[in-house]
């Protein structure tokens, strides 16, 4: 526990820490669990994490204890669960999530010629976020069954595409707050 | 809700479907699924609903899911009054406004905007969508109601004979009879094994062990199929009511679906859809007066390809990390939290309503001998008509891509087909005569597999696809079994080698070794389909590899050979690529 402080110092840079630890964030983990009553607690672990992730962009270690404790989960079993599913994060998000999709189709249609583009314009790899904590840049391996619009890219829950390199960099310039022309998903 | 009562709600939604078929009603349908609203949907909805009622127009706006016409998503549809439905697409919110005040105010059906009409006989020079391409080869049994319902109403669905065949196994068939039918039918899992659905519900049924559970597994997961995701956009009660109907011939008493966290649209549809069935009784206890009780809880998935397997999807549920396990015991005698468990796919589930309706005789009419039914394709890559097509079992492959697909975008030349998605083959021109059927694409080292078709023009180097397809298996293997875990790894190596131009001939025998080790030895479907894309790829474009391999020449293109002129370097070092530089120690959580 001690070091975590230091650590969240250490990786996190310019991004706020939505988790603080407060006995705030420890009642809101409380309530989402109150949430389940009745459910065994193994069938409603992964939709417990979802919504926590859901408040704090991603599963703060505090917080997965609590469930631990709460639920009489080992902590060893519920970070294997963590780790395994590729939604749940252990590090806070940036403000912006893009998604560069490499699918079957974007693949070989310009996707990953955009998913260096970003990355050398965010000078990230991915996986990783921007010091600033603006934007976290991510490889979508699955599909968003919008394969009419390859090579396609998600910033916000939003899909943006055919693009070229050039729109990429102009979107990453300039996010859009409410998109147009295309719709949350 | 007693059996009258449900008589009565049914007559209720009769009445009011009565107003979509009316054709004094002028009707606008939008399409709403994840792929028109990535395309901008839910504007054009907006701009229609505004249009209409700034200009105080009598019109009845409704909502659907695309009936397969993806590549022409926002699509709108207009029916006037004396006219036939009009499908128009590329409708953007900025072409509402002229779409609607032409076709509604100015009585010009817009030809230039219009994809097809839905009459017997070209209307003002559109079109009927019986003589399109797309839809010549297609016998629609399970999409029949896509585009046509609103996927958010159980009105809707019950007005165009839904949970009609639930009440005829409640109330008409015992379940021995209900599982009879079901393997007379012939019915096959559409998940990618093609397994006998009726065996799997005997075996279920005939276990003393209780209670049982149902899970219709829509963890679809892979890049580029979709269809699964379009029937639980587009008619989420259809496949719900396969459910009731296996849980009933089961003797089950919970049924879980349990739906990819990547596709929220189609968990928000599905539950709505439980909810519906709850407020009306035809979810928990006692349903409809016969004393069966049954309750369905739609769990999400969490991002994980692997979860699709029937065995990791049951830990997931469970609220364990997804790795399959040996089998036996299999699902169906000790499954879910032990007991015998029933695991189906999404469009197996879909068919069983139209089986119970109309019998195992008319079913077994349709397709082939071997795998009677339709079956859903998703299209995807540089194919024009990139969607949704449902034709008969059996269609060659040339008819599908080439008359239901359209063919080639900008009239490139045809390369490959990867059948049924990164599991399957990739197939090349002269394999196209072949059926569509389970075990018909095996010879070719191919597969039907989960129904998703990608197609590759001739700008696509067949060793990047490889690589490609390892790629994917690679950071999607659970890390569970060394033969999938590790082997995929190092074939990821090899093909890389070929990429770079650093590779021997060697290699590519050392390929297929370690790909028929990874077959032989791997624990679950994934592993064992692994490799199939590089030795299909190694099989029908071996020339390819050797020209890498020799002349460090790449015929598409695509591969740079930045590090051929080092010499034969030592290939055992990985070669680092901004392109792949990133693949991960760990075998998941790449994403």
């Amino acid at each position: 526990m001690d070091n975590n402080a230091t650590k969240r110092q250490f990786y996190i840079g310019g991004i706020e820490d939505p988790w603080t630890g407060s006995q705030q964030d420890r009642d809101r983990v409380l309530s989402i669990l109150r949430g389940f009553e009745g459910y065994d607690p193994l069938e409603a672990l992964i939709p417990a994490l979802h919504e926590l992730q859901k408040e704090y962009g991603y599963i703060p270690e505090e917080a997965a204890n609590i469930i631990s404790q709460e639920w009489q989960i080992p902590a060893t079993d519920l970070f294997g669960v963590v780790t395994f599913y590729a939604d749940f994060r252990t590090e806070p998000r940036g403000r912006n999530m893009l998604w560069i999709c490499e699918g079957a189709a974007c693949y070989f249609m310009g996707g990953p010629q955009l998913g260096q583009a970003a990355q050398e314009k965010l000078k990230i790899e991915y996986g990783e976020t921007t010091l600033d904590g603006e934007w976290t840049l991510r490889r979508a391996d699955f599909c968003y069954g919008a394969c009419h619009l390859a090579p396609l890219v998600d910033l916000n829950h939003t899909v943006f595409g055919p693009l070229s390199k050039d729109e990429l960099g102009r979107l990453i310039d300039n996010p859009p707050k409410e998109p147009e022309g295309s719709h949350k998903l | 809700m007693t059996p009258q009562e449900w008589q009565q709600y049914r007559q209720q939604a009769a009445q009011a479907w009565r107003r979509v078929e009316d054709p004094q009603e002028t009707i606008i349908w939008v399409s709403t699924d994840s792929g028109a609203y990535a395309s901008g949907a839910s504007h054009t909805l907006d701009a229609v609903r505004r249009f209409v009622a700034e200009r105080g127009i009598r019109a009845h706006v409704r909502i659907t899911a695309s009936f397969g016409t993806t590549w022409l998503e926002p699509v709108v549809d207009i029916r006037r009054p004396g006219a036939p439905r009009v499908t128009y697409g590329h409708i953007t919110a900025d072409k509402v406004g002229g779409l609607l005040e032409s076709v509604l105010l100015g009585n010009d059906a817009r030809a230039d905007m219009a994809y097809a009409a839905w009459s017997e006989q070209p209307y003002q020079g559109i079109q009927p969508l019986s003589a399109t391409n797309w839809w010549r080869p297609q016998k629609r049994v399970l999409l029949a109601r896509c585009g046509a319902i609103d996927p958010e109403s159980l009105q809707d669905y019950v007005a165009t004979g839904g949970y009609e065949a639930f009440e005829k196994a409640l109330f008409q068939m015992t379940p021995d009879e209900v599982i009879a039918e079901v393997k007379a039918s012939g019915l096959r899992g559409r998940g990618g094994a093609g397994f006998p659905s009726g065996i799997k519900w005997e075996s279920a049924r005939g276990e003393r062990n209780t209670p049982k559970y149902i899970i219709v597994n829509c963890h679809e997961g892979e890049p580029n199929v979709f269809k699964d995701r379009r029937l639980m956009e587009g008619d989420p009660h259809q496949f719900i009511e396969g459910l009731l109907i296996a849980a009933y011939a089961v003797g089950a008493k919970t049924g879980y679906i349990y739906i990819g966290s990547e596709y929220p649209l189609a968990i928000q549809r599905t539950r709505l859809a439980v909810r519906k069935l709850y407020e009306v009784g035809l979810l928990g206890e006692n349903i409809l007066g016969t004393g069966m009780n049954f309750d369905v809880k739609v769990v999400p998935g969490a991002g994980a390809y692997i979860s699709g397997e029937a065995s990791a999807a049951i830990y997931g549920i469970q609220g364990q990390k997804g790795m399959p396990r040996t089998k036996p015991p299999r699902s169906a005698e000790a499954g879910l939290w032990g007991k015998p468990t029933v695991v189906n796919n999404t469009e197996t589930m879909a068919n069983v309503p139209h089986i119970i309706n109309n019998g195992s005789d008319w079913y077994s009419t349709l397709g082939t001998e071997k795998s009677p039914g339709t079956s859903v394709f998703s299209l995807a890559g540089d194919i024009v008509n990139v969607g949704l097509t449902e034709c008969e079992m059996g269609i060659t492959m040339q008819d599908l891509l080439f008359i239901s697909g359209g063919g080639m975008r900008g009239g490139k030349k045809y390369r490959a087909v990867l059948a049924g998605g990164i599991s399957g083959g990739a197939l090349p021109e002269h394999t196209l005569h072949l059926p569509n059927e389970f075990n018909a694409l095996e010879a070719e080292g191919s597969t039907m597999g989960s129904g998703g078709y990608i197609i590759y023009d001739e700008d696509t180097c067949m060793v990047d696809l490889a690589w490609y397809c390892t790629r994917f298996n690679r950071s999607e293997s659970c890390g569970k079994c060394v033969p999938c875990r590790e082997g995929t790894a190092s074939q990821l190596v090899m093909l890389d080698r070929i990429r770079q131009g650093t590779a021997t001939e060697r290699d590519l025998d050392r390929l297929v070794q370690s790909s028929n080790d990874i077959i032989a030895y791997s624990l679950c479907g994934l592993g064992q389909a692994a490799p199939i894309p590089t030795l299909s790829v190694l099989k029908h474009f071996r020339e390819e590899f050797l020209e890498h391999v020799r002349e460090k020449r790449c015929r598409a293109g695509v591969c740079r050979f930045e590090h051929a002129r080092d010499g034969q370097r030592d290939g055992d070092s990985f070669v680092v690529t901004p392109a792949n530089r990133r693949i991960p120690l760990v075998a998941t959580g790449a994403r």
